[in-house]
């Protein structure tokens, strides 16, 4: 779309761009900053226009990855959001389906029923399920923590997928029907393909909730080894009596990257499913 | 249709096992290892598991700590082939959630054999009945160089059940160059700030912290040093600061520092701020005398700044004692006994506190350790003294709420509340939590 | 899948949901979500009210059944603190995260230089865990040196602000810090949505000589009405089930000027050990929530008919 701005248009929408940018991008490259300050620096009054590090230094870098391990963080959150953002999207799809193409009266009932669900708190739910769990043999195990992931997203993602199939033409369907699939063949060889905008916006909104989920693994995981990023970022900050914040930037920005190179990559994805009406209300 | 149903079931199953199935294979490996996790001989047949404070182990970010974890873990191993330790670490500023967590899993039966236990909150352990005594595997020698503030958590009913490891406490740091003689009574610090107003003296006389838990902490050791108590320890730690004379001190505690505020010593920032921020606080030149950590004094300019103890209403001295203790939860003997072993080697014996503590700024709770080299100097001269007047903060599960309380109230104070009400209904809630639980 | 346990759960909401006879197939797909949230959803819920019932405490042993717990928080003179608060925090959120993100998506659909960085920004604050924003903010907000805002309205030659001590400012600051980091999602979703209004609207609309802000009022707003409905309700949803930002920024203070009803949740389950009284809590925080998605439905329906 070419759309031409007059000059004072121009400079509104850059006062407001200005305003929103700063407002986006300080506590980022605040925590960016600090990340590369040394203990001494740490302290030193700062204002907006000299809190950059007057001598910058990777140390904090290496401490935090030699000592708190947060490569091995970030391949254990690596591990469990892609277990997630799977897992969810498997168990959501029949039932999104059957929301976008069955007829029955009480629809709207039910994805309000399953809306509910995302009303409920981690933290409502996490000592309940520790009770579970250790009946169950599933603490310090990733397959309990991916299942209550998954449990988790599975509310928001269902609606998602419910809204994606939905702006799917049933003409596919029915040509489908005619070449003789079967629901479950016309699911998998015509709607999930056709879909794949949809799933990648799902997964990011799945990734990006579960890579930083906090009180549910941080319950339900009592090994170092298995911690995920969000929990281990924390390993870098000290007792109250330290000075840590370098170090515990420095390991939030190590924890962070991934993430946003994820989002990056992934949003164009999400731009396109919601483009194409993904959601309606 | 039955076999979608079973596909999708499989495949759900599937990448969950998938994430299962990748954790880390025990590395088959006779040397003993020292790191953030793991402590000993991997494969030896006394397998411990401890849950210790990350900045407490070989996760800390500070080098010095490093090494002294280091090399302490390794002379240990070398000594006790036949145990290994595997360690989780508690994420720094999640206490309450770690020990939260902690208490969860003993009971559910599945504790972890010993584990740093933040020293307000061993009464919750006690009264949960999760501790295991260790008298046992202690000499008497050993259990008489703790100070005696750490019995009355460590101790209960005649058995020991912690190992103290370290400390912090209270200081007044003043500026020489605005304060002359330090103020020893809640009149002195008044007249104080009247000298410093009358002389044109621009600087927040007299600073205390509200921020969280600190809150508490800086209150109490004035509440404590008028003779009151929070709770009747020979009543099953019953509250008692909502009654008679406690109830005054409780008032004139508070009271004080809403003085202070009114009176201009003090800004009512005051409630935002803890120790990092007095800190900075005295660094940018803005305060006359302040009350923080002991850990702080290496940080301030020994030109300008002098300590000593607090300030209190009539001069009578208390302090407060913080720090972390070692709780241990394993029920077998061995078990037990090795992790008694492993946290004197590591954390508590006179040796490893003398080694441990100054790389920290932790204060130590061994009268043996202050005949260390490091320990010999006037600035531990006056710690060794603060630590014979104050208290440790009640063994009680109700603690930690009057600690929370006592800050909400800081808050509600200062933005206007009356004084009398606020503690009254502060420990009406307590003493409902106490009536609920008993 | 066990056909045995399933069948009669299946008849149950198959009547409930009156779904035909010879549409079984709908149900069996539903199974997945019906088992997985029945699990860990429903089966601790109803814990959680069971132990509102209760003086139930983490390491106490004799539980018994009573009332204590809801006496104890419905009495308690900070209740109606907690949900002023707790009104006064989600509406304002909500409110700043949809029109933040509208203003966002607005500007980046205009496709001048630089958008991308912007979106970038939003997108980064987006994925930071709420912990670590809650650091981040309060070392921002600090009136101490390191504190980037404070220090720079006084080179501007203003007053520092207290916004962690004065009880009002750290309500607003708390609020300022959970817009930040929620208008990522409003931003995307609407920015997708305004990108699928069709432009041939805009060129007739131009033709028939309507302005931008009639082009805004006439198109772009009754467009987006159903992404923005849905978005009220999910951003409503995460609002008030928000507590571990709070907790790293304030820890609810100073007072209780920042606690909220799922603060105070956590703080009666993880500091107070108190399982009956956070239980109670956290039967407010969902009652709370389908409040508000009751009131916004109710205005869906108003608008539709009017």
């Amino acid at each position: 779309m070419d759309r031409h701005y007059s000059p004072t248009q121009k400079v509104f929408i850059y006062i407001f761009y200005v305003i929103l940018l700063v407002f986006f991008l300080l506590p980022v490259v605040y925590i960016f900053a600090m990340s590369l300050k040394t203990e001494a620096e740490v302290l030193d009054k700062v204002h907006l226009f000299n809190f950059y590090p007057k001598r910058p230094t990777l140390e904090n870098f290496g401490r935090v990855i030699k000592n708190v391990r947060m490569d091995m963080y970030l391949a254990n959150s690596a591990k469990l959001v892609i277990t997630t953002s799977i897992g969810v999207l498997l168990a959501a799809f029949p039932s999104a389906f059957a929301l976008s193409r069955g007829n029955f009266k009480r629809k709207e009932l039910v994805m309000m029923g399953v809306l509910f669900f995302q009303m409920i708190s981690p933290i409502i739910i996490s000592i309940s399920i520790y009770w579970y769990y250790s009946k169950l043999h599933l603490l310090n195990t990733y397959s309990g923590l991916a299942l209550i992931y998954i449990a988790i997203h599975l509310p928001f993602t269902t609606f998602l997928m419910k809204g994606v199939f939905d702006a799917i033409p049933r003409d596919l369907d029915e040509a489908a029907h005619i070449d003789g699939c079967s629901r479950f063949a016309t699911l998998l060889k015509v709607i999930i393909p056709t879909a794949v905008p949809g799933i990648a916006s799902a997964t990011i909104f799945n990734s990006i909730n579960a890579w930083s989920q906090f009180i549910i693994p941080f319950f339900l995981i009592s090994d170092n080894k298995l911690y995920p990023v969000s929990v281990g970022i924390l390993q870098a900050q000290g007792s109250y009596q330290d000075v840590s914040t370098h170090y515990l930037a420095a390991a939030s920005v190590i924890g962070l990257f991934p993430a946003v190179l994820l989002v990056l990559f992934l949003q164009k994805f999400i731009i396109r499913a919601l483009t194409a009406g993904a959601v309606k209300g | 249709m039955k076999k979608f149903m079973s596909l999708i079931s499989m495949l759900l199953l599937g990448g969950v096992l998938f994430g299962a199935g990748q954790q880390d294979a025990v590395p088959v490996d006779v040397d003993p290892v020292a790191s953030a996790t793991e402590a000993g001989t991997p494969g030896a047949p006394v397998q411990l598991r401890a849950l210790i404070g990350s900045w407490n182990t070989m996760a800390s970010s500070v080098e010095s700590r490093k090494e002294y974890y280091e090399q302490a873990i390794l002379a240990w191993a070398e000594e006790h082939p036949d145990v290994y330790v595997e360690i989780e670490g508690i994420p720094g500023g999640q206490t309450a959630q770690a020990m939260t967590k902690l208490i969860t899993a003993a009971i559910a039966g599945n504790p972890h054999d010993f584990a740093n236990i933040d020293s307000q909150w061993v009464g919750n352990f006690h009264e949960a009945g999760v501790l295991s005594p260790i008298d046992d595997y202690l000499t008497q020698e050993d259990k008489d160089q703790f100070f005696d503030f750490t019995k009355i958590v460590t101790v209960r009913d005649g058995k020991q059940y912690n190992l103290w490891a370290e400390t912090g406490l209270l200081l007044y740091y003043y500026n020489t160059d605005y304060v002359k003689v330090a103020p020893r009574t809640w009149d002195d610090v008044f007249a104080l700030n009247d000298t410093l107003k009358a002389e044109g003296i621009d600087k927040d006389a007299f600073l205390t912290q509200g921020k969280g838990a600190a809150a508490a902490f800086c209150l109490l050791p004035s509440y404590w040093a008028q003779g009151a108590v929070l709770f009747d320890a020979a009543d099953n730690y019953r509250p008692v600061f909502g009654e008679g004379k406690n109830r005054d001190a409780m008032i004139n505690s508070f009271s004080f520092i809403k003085e202070l505020v009114d009176a201009g010593a003090m800004p009512s920032e005051m409630i935002g701020y803890d120790h990092n921020e007095l800190e900075a606080e005295a660094k940018a030149d803005n305060v006359a005398s302040f009350i923080a950590g002991s850990w702080k004094q290496g940080g301030l300019d020994p030109e300008k700044w002098e300590y000593t103890s607090l300030p209190s209403m009539d001069g009578s001295k208390s302090n407060i004692y913080g720090g972390w203790t070692f709780g241990f939860l394993a029920r077998d003997k061995k078990k037990l006994e090795e992790s008694v072993n492993f946290v004197n080697a590591v954390y508590t014996s006179r040796d490893a506190m003398a080694d441990r503590l100054p790389r920290h700024g932790y204060i130590p709770v061994r009268k043996d350790v202050f005949s260390a080299e490091a320990f010999k100097s006037p600035f531990y001269e006056v710690i060794y003294k603060e630590l014979e007047v104050g208290r440790a903060r009640p063994a009680t599960s109700m603690y930690p709420e009057v600690e929370s309380l006592i800050e909400e109230a800081m808050g509600k104070i200062l933005s206007g509340s009356d004084v009398a009400e606020t503690v009254d209904e502060m420990y009406s809630k307590v003493v409902r939590s106490y009536n609920a639980k008993n | 899948m066990r056909k045995g346990a399933s069948g009669p759960l299946l008849i149950l909401f198959k009547d409930i949901l009156m779904i035909e006879h010879n549409k079984r197939w709908i149900l069996q797909w539903f199974l997945p979500v019906l088992i997985i949230l029945t699990l860990f959803y429903l089966f601790p819920l109803l814990d959680a009210i069971r132990l509102s019932f209760t003086n139930a405490r983490i390491g106490l042993a004799n539980v018994k059944f009573s009332l204590s717990s809801y006496e104890a928080v419905l009495t308690d003179p900070d209740l109606p603190v907690v949900l002023r608060n707790t009104v006064i925090f989600v509406i304002f959120t909500v409110f700043c995260q949809l029109t933040l993100g509208l203003l966002v998506g607005l500007l980046l659909e205009t496709h001048l230089k630089g958008m991308g960085l912007l979106k970038l920004a939003m997108i980064t604050a987006w994925v930071v865990p709420g912990v670590i924003a809650g650091i981040t903010w309060n070392l921002l907000y600090s009136s101490a040196s390191w504190g980037v805002i404070n220090n720079t309205l006084e080179l501007f030659g203003a007053e520092k602000i207290s916004f962690m001590t004065n009880p009002s400012w750290a309500l607003v600051a708390t609020i300022i810090a959970n817009v930040w980091r929620g208008t990522g999602f409003s931003g995307i979703m609407q920015y997708g949505a305004l990108r699928g209004i069709d432009p041939q609207l805009y060129e007739a609309a131009s033709i028939d000589g309507a302005g931008s802000f009639r082009r805004f009022w006439g198109i772009t707003l009754p467009m987006l009405k159903p992404m923005l409905m849905i978005n009220l309700v999910l951003i409503t949803i995460s609002t008030v089930n928000t507590y571990d930002a709070i907790w790293a920024l304030t820890k609810g203070g100073p007072g209780i000027s920042t606690t909220v009803l799922s603060l105070q949740t956590y703080k009666s389950t993880f500091l107070r050990l108190n399982l009956g009284q956070g239980a109670v809590y956290a039967v407010l925080m969902i009652l709370s929530s389908t409040i508000f998605t009751a009131i916004y439905l109710r205005m869906m329906k108003e608008e539709n008919r009017g």
